[in-house]
């Protein structure tokens, strides 16, 4: 019984994951992108502004 | 969250279905995670060095003794010890990435709290792998395995407060599974001392005809 329960809340949180977090975004995170989803907090702490930019570059 | 619970799943159906390949050619699978974890080491963040292919097998590792006793529990236990050593590679892999990260820019000493807490877990972790290697746990005696591995869950709860503290988007995903871990934990330990007690009860019902 209780690898059954295991075994559904695992589906379930699959399934909720899938509706929450784009499957896009997965898919660009195992590419390699960092994505809103997949950003690191540490990038904040970091340094880092949204977007991934730096607050400093002059490219944005 | 979509990645975790996807890898943890794909884990379990390789596990249960090559449960005997991989304890045959684990060294080999030990040196290929190895590989794969330096090699995303050297790379931007991604899904190995941001510690979600660690925990997902440390899911597996933590719920595999607290499962009902079956098919599904034989193979896990069967595999356990890989799965650790997988999950601590991969892990290891990510906290050094962090840690290199944190140096290079300049917020070792002022990282938030679940950093340290990350870098504490990945202390407690390594005892507990390298005694998971099977020609070094045949070196120790069985009780001093046992009673090391008890810091398994002191690692699970700094891993728990490591990844509530980020305070992500799967803030929700990390509560769920680890208050299931906890419920399942009470209830094997509750199961094994109701056996105890039975058992005990059994020796001292015959105590007295064999005396």
């Amino acid at each position: 019984m209780k690898n059954i329960i295991l075994g559904f809340f695992l589906i379930v949180l699959l399934g909720i994951g899938i509706v929450r977090e784009p499957i896009k975004e997965t898919a660009d995170f195992i590419a390699g992108a960092s994505t809103d989803t997949y950003g690191t907090q540490i990038d904040l702490i970091a340094g880092v502004s949204d977007g991934g930019y730096s607050e400093d570059s002059l490219g944005s | 969250m979509t990645l975790i619970a996807g890898l943890t799943i794909l884990w379990l159906i390789l596990v249960l279905l090559l449960s005997k390949w991989i304890r045959k050619f684990n060294l080999y699978l030990y040196g290929i995670a190895v590989i794969v974890a330096v090699i995303a080491f050297t790379q931007e963040t991604n899904i190995f060095n941001m510690g979600y292919v660690g925990l997902s097998f440390f899911i597996l590792v933590m719920f595999a003794s607290s499962l009902s006793q079956g098919f599904v529990k034989k193979k896990l236990m069967g595999n356990r010890a890989e799965l650790a050593v997988f999950g601590s590679i991969f892990s290891i892999g990510h906290g050094l990435k962090y840690i290199v990260f944190a140096i290079d820019f300049s917020f070792l000493w002022r990282a938030p709290l679940y950093f340290y807490i990350g870098v504490a877990s990945l202390v407690v972790m390594l005892p507990l792998a390298i005694t998971s290697l099977m020609f070094i746990r045949k070196k120790m005696k069985g009780k001093t395995w046992k009673l090391l591995h008890k810091l398994s869950y002191l690692f699970y709860g700094a891993v728990a407060l490591h990844l509530i503290l980020i305070n992500s988007e799967r803030l929700i995903f990390y509560i769920v599974v680890f208050s299931l871990y906890i419920i399942y934990r009470g209830l094997a330990w509750l199961q094994a001392k109701q056996q105890k007690s039975l058992k005990t009860h059994k020796e001292m019902k015959k105590g007295p005809a064999t005396a």
